[in-house]
């Protein structure tokens, strides 16, 4: 009884007392909301003990009547009111089911990207994905295509799981800029390479902390949701080497020194000698040596472009571009039919024009196209790399008969020019190089081949076969007809050393084909003054025969004597020298030419310099040297000279023109030959970038050969002068471009020139000593201390003392010396330290490295 | 028998506070570096955040279960618990801020949760207050009353008035009158809000003043009712005084605790969508 009547309320009761009056007794309060005292009754007395008298439906009564025979219960009931415990469980109820349906509200589907959104996007990406509603979740997130309960399954590990992760839908835009297979490699590179190349550059190990095998996330460096304003790539040098075994301080103090060849990876694309330049060729012009007349800033002044040619080079290298050597197509050397006869070979159906003794030889190009027939290149491979016809030994039957076998090849191929001249050089290229016969170098070079007149060759050139096979068959020296000797005036003093023409009467001015009966060929036209020109230039004075006996000699080659030393000094080779082991290293120039003007010279020549020899060429100019104390005078025809037998030889200086497409069909000397019209001229790139593109070069020889000769310093068009020629796995390609800007190649490190270039005196500061050693900033030549950072010169110092001539000859691009100092660290770590200028990996550092970095790496 | 409650010197309590302070500065200070390693090595630091965080709101919101559950002698005595949640509250506020990057966080979701955190935790830093200096002044007031026999006893301090006043044989009319026209409202009525917010003993001293003023007009035994109902006066605002004060030490938990469990709600639906849209490689 007392301890129900208890005044002390239990605070944690939901219930209590809701007597107004308070004139209830106190009890231990309410229970279940409903007041614990029941009605009052009568108790009664049962002998010595009171009972009450309850109704049994209201319950039972546990305490019974008192001892005085009163009832138990208080004076009535009361309504019991929630205690405020009770309206804490309430409060607290509600806050949750608040909470809930808040959450359910901004879960619905039209509000759940702004409810769930941890923050706003960065402006790249809320400008790509605005107005897009919730779906622009789904860019980045799977989570959001999904239902709650998918989102439940999936974590819970059952039903559906995400099939696409979320690197895979950042490549589905930036899959450009990635490979996928290697998108998600440490630094974007292969495993393999990116262990290569750390252990070359620091010859550290593999990263320890990080295995550099296993993928990196985008989103582990790409923090989304922080603002429009947060830079998505930004990064604490602490973060940028969390992988790297070495790992830096900062970049002046323990950075490592920069290679030895920066900021130079390989060598430039275009050779150019800055030492030279600045100190002989500029100089000897009285020309300033300043780095911007070439060197100019790009829109953004972020990288120095080179200018172009014609605003560079032109003004003084046009000429070698124009006027080096041309590029010979075809041509016919000359052969001794007769020889061939007797050696049992069958013979070639050859122009009487090329037919007498063995000369000539066969140009680069053209040994391409024969090594196409297997005949043709069965007997070239045997008669050696260096062959030329005027080596054959007619007396030796077997150097004979390979030289028939040549010239049935040309003959060959001739036929096939005039069948179909497009589909014969196609398939010969092709076959010969082993490239596919639609590849587009070799479409773009045909592209811009005289079709015609390969057509006609056999029409023009082979007409005079008939009076070949007279005056072979007559055992005499094939004399040109008359309009290839052109206006041949006869003397009877003559002293050239060189043999008379054969078969050319005295006094007469009628041609060879007009008295053996043959077409006059029209192309033979064109080739008469030239003969005649290089007669006049190489005899001065050419005397007719005078008797019928003379004939048998031959017209001495001017050529043919003319042999080059291994020294490269040119002299003039005797015709008792032995030609066929030192035979005339004849340019293709002169090998188009094939002037066969016998070599009956008497006298032993006099040395001839080497600028002279050059200018020899007769197709050229006319410069006309003194060979034998003859005067080569370039005249012109006089009218009416022929009738004077007497008279000097006047040759006309008539030659085929190079066309304005660059191509000349020269019936003279039976070539047809291809001269650039301008720098950079497509078919010159084309027939290079074709050559330069197949694989198996090494081991063609034909193709070797004319490759070197394209891409020499004297080859037509003298692009090898200038332009590099670099080896990469897919084989040889020619450096064309001055610079290459591909995106796909993106390198570790990156600079930009225009904060470097801003045109300001800064005062120096003084040297800070924060390395050690080589990194030490003392007697640092940096741009600030210089004072003119403005200056291209303060970091691209000339190396005193060296040349890039040789760093071009190589096909290796990284195996080169730079005529540039290398920049050191301490030239960048003079500005960029704490509290001068940023200093942070990423300044100059990439992460992301091009896809195409991997090969460059290897 | 009643527990006797260890009053600790105020010395010691303050060496026991810096104590467990210094304790936990130096575990927010071990949780912060590995934060920072974390954040340095490109990991996760928010989950490991998140995670604590949570967890230790899970552990302050089980204190109230342990207050539920007095009978199991090895969860700990109520006051060691109490001293936990403090300490343990204090130290997540670090954590809290680390996590949410000394920003306000922009997301609704996260707006809520941040908002819901801050709240319970203030209200928490409010209720610490008040449970730190209201049972002083209480005790000032001289006696102990359970705040749950507040009713009561103003219900009986109401009749001992009205017995005073109106059953007694020699019933002064002065102060029947006075009762009538002054007193009965601040005996009868609930005292205004402004009181519960700011309570104080202006009006009690106002009312025995004028009960003072007023023995002028009594005689020399109706003076002695007026002492008595001068004391009654002062009893009834002692009682005020005491549901006011005690009244604050349970209105704060109703925010504290509701929030709470709202709070958990919030931070496990924010858990479970940062772990479904965090991608990674998945």
């Amino acid at each position: 009884m007392n301890q129900l009547r208890d005044p002390y309320l239990r605070p944690n009761n939901h219930w209590e007392c809701g007597s107004a009056s308070g004139d209830c007794d106190p009890c231990p309060g309410p229970v279940g909301g409903r007041c614990p005292a029941r009605p009052r009754c009568h108790p009664i007395k049962m002998g010595e003990k009171w009972v009450a008298t309850l109704d049994p439906k209201l319950g039972k009564c546990v305490l019974g009547p008192l001892p005085n025979g009163q009832c138990c219960q208080g004076p009535g009931t009361c309504s019991p009111r929630p205690s405020l415990r009770a309206y804490r469980t309430a409060f607290v109820w509600c806050c949750v089911a608040l909470t809930i349906a808040g959450l359910s509200f901004g879960f619905s589907k039209p509000r759940r990207a702004g409810f769930l959104a941890p923050g706003p996007l960065s402006s790249h990406h809320a400008q790509v994905l605005k107005g897009e509603g919730f779906d622009r979740c789904t860019a980045c997130h799977e989570a959001a295509s999904q239902t709650i309960s998918q989102w439940l399954a999936s974590t819970l590990g059952v039903g559906h799981h995400a099939t696409t992760s979320q690197p895979q839908l950042c490549l589905r835009c930036h899959g450009e800029q990635f490979a996928e297979s290697l998108a998600l490699a440490a630094h974007n590179l292969d495993p393999d390479v990116l262990g290569q190349f750390t252990a070359r550059v620091s010859g550290a190990a593999i990263p320890t902390s990080h295995s550099h095998r296993e993928p990196i996330a985008c989103s582990t460096c790409h923090r989304e949701h922080h603002g429009s304003t947060f830079n998505l790539s930004q990064l604490t040098d602490r973060q940028c080497q969390t992988c790297h075994a070495t790992q830096f301080q900062s970049f002046e103090s323990n950075h490592l020194e920069f290679p030895a060849s920066y900021p130079l990876r390989r060598r430039s694309r275009i050779a150019f000698d800055h030492a030279a330049h600045q100190a002989v060729h500029f100089a000897s012009k009285n020309r300033e040596f300043d780095c911007r007349s070439c060197h100019v800033a790009d829109a953004l002044q972020n990288v120095q472009l080179l200018q172009s040619y014609e605003r560079t080079c032109q003004e003084c290298h046009q000429q070698q571009v124009l006027e080096n050597e041309s590029l010979t197509l075809l041509t016919l050397p000359w052969i001794d039919t007769e020889a061939i006869r007797q050696s049992g070979s069958a013979v070639p159906q050859w122009p009487a024009p090329a037919s007498g003794q063995f000369d000539g030889s066969i140009p680069p190009l053209m040994k391409v196209l024969l090594a196409a027939d297997p005949q043709a290149r069965a007997a070239l491979d045997q008669l050696g790399f260096e062959f030329q016809f005027s080596d054959v030994d007619r007396s030796n039957h077997d150097q004979v008969r390979l030289a028939a076998e040549v010239a049935n090849g040309i003959n060959a191929l001739v036929d096939e020019l005039a069948e179909d001249a497009v589909a014969a050089l196609r398939h010969r290229l092709a076959q010969s190089l082993g490239c596919a016969e639609d590849a587009k170098p070799l479409n773009d070079w045909l592209a811009s081949v005289p079709i015609d007149a390969l057509r006609s060759l056999k029409a023009t050139w082979f007409a005079q076969n008939g009076a070949t096979s007279k005056l072979t068959d007559q055992n005499s020296w094939v004399a040109r007809p008359e309009s290839s000797m052109g206006v041949v005036k006869s003397t009877s003093n003559a002293t050239t050393p060189f043999a008379k023409p054969q078969g050319v009467p005295p006094n007469s001015s009628s041609t060879l084909g007009e008295r053996h009966g043959m077409p006059t060929n029209p192309l033979s036209s064109a080739w008469l003054p030239g003969e005649n020109d290089i007669l006049a230039r190489l005899g001065g004075v050419m005397d007719h025969p005078t008797s019928p006996q003379e004939s048998d000699e031959l017209v001495p080659n001017p050529l043919k004597g003319l042999v080059r030393p291994s020294s490269g000094q040119p002299v003039l080779k005797s015709p008792a020298f032995d030609n066929s082991q030192q035979s005339t290293a004849a340019t293709d120039s002169q090998v188009g030419s094939n002037e066969r003007v016998g070599d009956a010279a008497q006298t032993p020549a006099p040395k001839i310099p080497d600028d002279e020899l050059l200018a020899i060429n007769p197709l050229r100019d006319g410069n006309l040297p003194k060979i034998g104390g003859a005067l080569a005078t370039p005249s012109t025809p006089q009218p009416g000279a022929s009738d004077s037998p007497n008279a000097p030889i006047v040759v006309a200086p008539q030659s085929a023109a190079f066309t304005s497409d660059g191509w000349r069909v020269d019936g003279a000397t039976m070539t047809i030959s291809y001269r650039p019209g301008k720098h950079l001229d497509g078919s010159l790139q084309a027939l290079l970038n074709l050559i330069a593109s197949i694989e198996s070069k090494q081991e063609n020889s034909a193709a070797q050969h004319l490759f070197e000769h394209l891409t020499s310093d004297v080859g037509v068009g003298a692009c090898g002068k200038c332009h590099t020629v670099d080896r990469d796995s897919d084989g040889h390609s020619v450096n064309w471009k001055t610079q290459y800007r591909d995106p796909t190649i993106r390198g570790f490190t990156s600079f930009s020139h225009r904060p470097h270039l801003v045109s300001f005196e800064v005062p120096s500061p003084p040297p800070r000593v924060r390395g050690q050693g080589e990194g030490s900033l003392e007697n640092s030549d940096s741009p600030l201390m210089a004072g003119t950072n403005h200056n291209c010169t303060s970091c691209h110092q000339l190396e005193t003392g060296r040349t890039t001539a040789a760093q071009s000859r190589g096909d290796d691009p990284r195996v080169f010396a730079s005529d540039f100092a290398p920049i050191r660290k301490a030239t960048c770590a003079a500005c960029h330290q704490s509290g001068l200028a940023k200093n942070g990996c990423t300044e100059c550092h990439n992460y992301h490295i091009g896809s195409r970095a991997n090969a460059s790496l290897r | 028998m009643a527990h006797q409650l260890k009053v600790l010197p105020r010395t010691a309590l303050m060496q026991r506070r810096c104590r467990y302070a210094g304790l936990m500065l130096l575990v927010v200070a071990v949780l912060v570096a590995w934060f920072v390693y974390q954040r340095q090595n490109l990991q996760r630091d928010s989950f490991t955040s998140g995670y604590l965080l949570i967890g230790a709101v899970f552990f302050l919101a089980a204190y109230n279960l342990r207050k539920r559950i007095p009978s199991i002698p090895w969860l700990g005595s109520s006051s060691h618990w109490m001293q936990l949640h403090i300490y343990v509250a204090l130290g997540s506020f670090f954590v809290f801020v680390w996590h949410v990057g000394l920003k306000i966080p922009n997301g609704v979701l996260e707006g809520c949760l941040a908002a819901m955190y801050l709240t319970v935790f203030a209200s928490g830093l409010l209720g610490l207050f008040w449970t730190r200096t209201i049972p002083r002044r209480l005790t000032a007031v001289g006696e102990q009353v359970i705040f749950e026999q507040i009713p009561l006893l103003r219900r009986e301090v109401v009749r001992q008035v009205r017995a005073l006043l109106f059953e007694s044989p020699a019933k002064s009319i002065v102060l029947c009158r006075f009762y009538v026209q002054r007193l009965a409202g601040f005996f009868e009525r609930a005292r205004p809000v402004s009181y519960l917010v700011r309570p104080n003993g202006h009006a009690c001293r106002a009312i025995i003043r004028e009960i003072e003023d007023l023995d002028r007009y009594l005689s020399i035994p109706h003076r002695e009712a007026g002492r008595k109902l001068a004391e009654l006066v002062r009893r009834k605002d002692d009682l005020d005084y005491h549901l006011a004060l005690q009244g604050r030490l349970k209105i704060w938990l109703f925010l504290h605790i509701g929030l709470t469990y709202s709070l958990i709600i919030i931070a496990i639906v924010h858990g479970f969508t940062a772990h479904v849209f965090h991608g990674g490689l998945r």
